[in-house]
């Protein structure tokens, strides 16, 4: 990409109606965003609807894109999944990652949406990383959840899992 | 987006009764958000109420229904940061036991639960971070976490990120056949219910109507969810309840629906059911039939307590991932603590199906074993009846001494060599020889390997040879560039099949073993060596030293090189440098077999040579602090794989000490000590020696009936097998490479060919080096002799008249003496011959059947 192109201005409309302005390249970590471009061949004058994405969270996932402006593109690669499972986080994304939980999972669904499969990891891994290590009990209050089973059943299940223990 | 209900804590209230409640202006989220917003209100706590009426004190759960704060118009008109700041300056009045509870009944709305608020591929994605434990924990966490916490394709990925893999070839197939036998049932079940509803008036009832959650609830975690009301509901329950458990005909999938005999059957309705009404109760898994059935229909559902063999997702039967992940691990666990049963090929009481001498060589997969013996006849066995199949092959004219086989329906086919240096390649299924290829060396074929491309054989005359399998053009890609009388061949006459393609010298001692991967050859020698050859070129791309007698064994991975050796220890080289990376003794004598799986993590190259490039360093660091002095040089003191820069004895690998792997990674060697060993690496990655399993013990549990029991017992027609059957046995035990039990057998045993006294004796000496058996008298051919001889290794004719007498005085000491001579694992198994007629073997499944059910979906990997 020249720098010309590079820097090109595109103007982004969030879900509710806020305009914001970025460069090209900023938006291009965005895979959505980057195929509407190349469609079109020009990111015209025209503000690109986010749809889903409201305007703290579009901020946000622009602050990312701004840092990060200069990564190599994604690799295409699918094995993801087959890679030995680390869920390190480099210094400036763990920072970057420490929202209330709400912000963290609109995080998470505008990478998925918009495509940036670079956010969507670190988003994922800072959940990982917050039910790593932790009992039932303390996921539970992390995530507010509600325990929907019966003292039994927990009791069952428990023993069911007793071949997983080191 | 999830609804507000579902998103918001659990409230007794509908939202609508406070639509001013809480509002937002702008709104600064989606419009489903602010739907969240209204059920805080709502939400009731008794325990919290003191807070919402800042320091009144009161906790009349009234004030709730009565009083609602209604935000100020004022505040409401105000912006974000105003509110916020307002919302603070009023706080801050509270005392602070106020505050501390208000902090508390927020809380809920700080925390929020991902698998409601995230869609199920990213919470796929998040799963895939975790350790399993870390997954089984978060399983327990409610019924919806549970549900796709054990999703069959995350365990999938687990599975693999054990280094594990899937037999994908048997979980097709078996899917496939549990689906027809589904659709088979159902028919069927359709055909007897049509058929009872005309004898049965009362069958024709209303239609019951069951809701979902309520199937859900009971069937799910069985009856110990609430009572049930009885009447239609009880009646139902039972119905699906006693069905359940009844079916004992090895056809588990259940479609309850179906089986409530006033329901029709409806593709959407019955799935809603899940399998193990109470497994508490229910009977052990029978061999050959799926232990239960959990079904996964489109809408969520919850996984029942024990992870069952097969799912169904969208009617279709699928190997379910977090039960092959538990039994692999529970596999890996009686390896682990030496839980096994052990067996015997043939079975004991089928004796006469036995090698009538020594076995040199086998090879298993899946449910059959071929084995080569010195008795000249190849043997195929069924491992779960340990039967024999069929007859014995017979075409080698001397010892059997290595084999290969693919029982696949596209290969269908053994490859033999033998001591007589032919190489023959019969069909497996019925036996008959497909091809000979007589004197394909000029001595004894010590070992063979083909894949679909070439044969690879080498031999006691320190060649190895490459032959193709199938015609080809001279211009294929396969075909060498030092093709032997390549001239000869053009398009129009193209190469046939098993043509010699190229001849790979430069051991100057036999070539005991050989291994092949991709283009790569590697072979182990009697001189000491093992080498990595190029295919293609033909050229010896790299020699490894270390052993300090011969070679007897090798593997090879594509990384590292394992070899064992008549220097009694197992070695592993980094094939890239060259440098030897662990050195393990645990055997007292030869290490004539060895088999390696370091159970690599995909992607992990990059990660093994980090390993070795910081280990590396902290050596350097310890060299220049004076810790380490000790020169490196291939010999000294070696290295069992530890990573203490004391024990470095070589640098610069592309694999840390001890080889790299995964923490399954296991080694399995066998020796002329009469003992198979289990390598497994210790917490520092220093291999051990974790156990050690002794032939002879297996071999005293299944000792043979004695066939004088069976003439006994045998009809006259059968009496002159039982005859024979003693004749064999009595050269069994004389047997056991002796010239002696040769002779006598030949007199007893109608099958036997004429024995070539010459190619026996070869056979002998052929083997790796100190493999003279038990025939200690043979003028003492110590190891290192053995190892590089000095000349073409001609056996004495002297020696026969000796072994002949030796073999009768011995008799009774050999019928003991059990050297390994080949061996090979699996995931489950150990399998070995040995001096010994029988085949032994040690089963880790150690009669689970839950286990055995699920290995066979496992693929051993390198």
């Amino acid at each position: 990409m020249s720098s010309d192109t590079a820097t090109q201005k595109v103007i982004l409309a969030s879900s509710d109606g806020v305009n914001m302005t970025t460069e090209r390249e900023v938006i291009e970590r965005s895979v959505l965003i980057k195929n509407m471009i190349d469609d079109l061949g020009d990111p015209g004058q025209e503000p690109i609807p986010i749809m889903n994405v409201s305007e703290p969270v579009l901020r946000k996932v622009l602050e990312w894109c701004e840092h990060h402006r200069k990564d190599p593109p994604a690799s295409n690669d699918d094995d993801a999944d087959n890679r030995k499972k680390s869920t390190d986080i480099e210094e400036w994304d763990q920072k970057f990652m420490q929202v209330d939980q709400e912000m963290l999972f609109e995080i998470i669904l505008a990478a998925n949406y918009m495509d940036i499969k670079a956010l969507l990891d670190i988003g994922c891994k800072t959940v990982a990383n917050m039910i790593k290590g932790k009992s039932p009990e303390e996921i539970r209050k992390t995530f507010n959840i509600q325990n929907d089973f019966t003292p039994e059943e927990e009791d069952q299940i428990r023993r069911e899992n007793e071949w997983a223990e080191e | 987006m999830t609804d507000a209900l579902r998103d918001g804590p659990p409230s007794h209230f509908h939202p609508s009764l406070y639509p001013h409640a809480f509002h937002t202006s702008p709104p600064l989220r989606h419009s489903s958000k602010i739907d969240e917003g209204y059920s805080e209100e709502t939400r009731s706590q008794a325990d919290s109420d003191t807070a919402m009426h800042l320091d009144s004190g009161s906790d009349d759960m009234n004030h709730n229904h009565g009083q609602v704060f209604a935000i100020p118009d004022i505040v409401l008109g105000m912006s974000e940061e105003q509110r916020s700041n307002y919302a603070f300056a009023i706080l801050r009045s509270l005392r602070t036991s106020s505050i501390a509870s208000i902090v508390e009944r927020l809380n809920p709305y700080l925390h929020l639960d991902p698998v409601l608020r995230l869609p199920p591929e990213i919470t796929f994605q998040i799963f895939a971070y975790l350790r399993p434990n870390d997954l089984l924990k978060a399983s327990m966490a409610s019924r919806s976490w549970r549900d796709r916490a054990l999703d069959s394709r995350l365990w999938r990925v687990m599975f693999g990120c054990e280094g594990w893999e899937p037999n994908t070839r048997e979980v097709r197939t078996y899917e496939q056949e549990m689906d027809r036998k589904c659709h088979q049932e159902r028919e069927e079940k359709k055909a007897h219910f049509a058929m009872q509803k005309q004898q049965r008036p009362y069958a024709s009832l209303p239609e019951r109507k069951t809701s979902k959650k309520r199937t859900h609830d009971e069937s799910l975690f069985g009856e110990t969810k609430k009572p049930l009301v009885g009447g239609e509901d009880a009646e139902q329950w039972s119905e699906q309840h006693g069905i359940i458990e009844a079916d004992d005909n090895g056809m588990h999938d259940v479609e309850p629906s179906s089986l409530a005999p006033s329901r029709p059957i409806s593709r959407d309705q019955h799935w809603s059911f899940v399998g193990l009404p109470d497994h508490k109760h229910s009977p052990p898994p029978h061999r050959e039939s799926v232990s239960t059935i959990a079904d996964a229909p489109s809408i969520p559902t919850f996984q029942p307590i024990k992870p069952a063999l097969i799912v169904t997702e969208s009617d279709r039967r699928r190997v379910n991932f977090p039960y092959l992940y538990k039994q692999r691990r529970r596999l890996e666990e009686n390896w682990r603590i030496g839980q096994f049963s052990t067996f015997r090929l043939p079975h004991a009481d089928h004796d006469d199906e036995a090698h009538r001498e020594c076995v040199y060589t086998i090879q298993f997969s899946g449910n059959h074993l071929v084995s080569g013996s010195r008795d000249k006849t190849i043997r195929r066995w069924d491992l779960s009846s340990q039967r024999l199949i069929g007859k014995p092959l017979e075409g080698h004219k001397a010892s059997v001494l290595c084999l290969q086989f693919d029982s696949s329906p596209e290969e269908d086919v053994i490859m033999s060599g033998g001591s007589d240096s032919h190489i023959i390649i019969w069909r497996f299924s019925t036996g008959e020889i497909i091809k000979r290829m007589d004197k394909a060396h000029d001595e004894s074929v010590l070992n063979l390997r083909f894949d679909h491309r070439y044969l690879i054989t080498c031999s006691k005359d320190k060649t190895i040879k490459i032959w193709n399998r199938k015609q080809i053009l001279p211009d294929d890609d396969i075909v060498p560039v030092n093709m032997v009388n390549m001239t000869e061949y053009s398009d129009l006459n193209p190469i046939p099949e098993y043509t010699l393609l190229s001849s790979l010298q430069g051991h100057v001692a036999a070539v005991n073993a050989i291994q092949v991967h991709e283009n790569e050859i590697v072979s182990a020698s009697g001189d000491r060596t093992v080498k990595v050859w190029d295919i293609k070129s033909g050229d010896c791309t790299r020699t490894l030293i270390g052993h300090s007698k011969g070679i007897a064994c090798v593997q090879y991975d594509g990384r590292r090189v394992v070899s064992g050796s008549s220097d009694n220890t197992v070695r592993i080289f980094d094939v890239a440098t060259g440098a030897e990376v662990a050195w393990m003794l645990g055997h007292t004598n030869l290490v004539r077999t060895v088999q390696a799986r370091f159970g690599d993590l995909p992607g992990q190259e990059e990660e093994l040579e980090a390993q070795a490039r910081a280990i590396d360093e902290k050596f350097f660091a310890a060299q220049m602090s004076g810790l380490a002095t000790r020169a490196v040089r291939s010999r000294g003191p070696r290295n069992p794989g530890s990573s203490d820069p004391k024990d470095i004895l070589a640098y610069g690998a592309k694999l840390p000490p001890g080889g790299g792997g995964s923490r399954w990674s296991r080694i399995v060697s066998g020796s002329y000590d009469e003992s198979v060993v289990i390598w497994k690496k210790d917490s520092e990655g220093r291999w051990i020696a974790a156990r050690r399993l002794r032939l002879n013990e297996v071999l005293e549990q299944h000792r043979a009936r004695r066939p004088r029991v069976h003439a006994v017992a045998q009809p006259p027609a059968a009496q002159s097998a039982g005859i024979q059957h003693l004749a064999q046995q009595m050269a069994q035990q004389a047997a056991p490479a002796s010239a002696a039990g040769q002779q006598h057998q030949q007199q007893a045993h109608p099958y036997t060919q004429p024995t070539n006294a010459f190619s026996q004796s070869i056979s002998q000496i052929a083997l790796p080096p100190n493999t003279n058996s038990t025939n200690n008298n043979i003028p003492q051919q110590s190891a290192n002799n053995a190892v590089i001889p000095s000349a073409p290794p001609m056996p004495t004719i002297g020696t026969h008249p000796m072994a002949h007498l030796n073999g009768i005085a011995n008799r009774e000491r050999e019928r003991e003496s059990n050297r390994v001579f080949k061996l090979q694992f699996d995931t489950r198994r150990i399998i070995c011959c040995s001096q010994n007629t029988a085949i032994v073997g040690w089963d880790f499944a150690c009669g689970d059947h839950e286990i055995e059910e699920a290995s066979r979906f496992f693929s051993e990997t390198n």
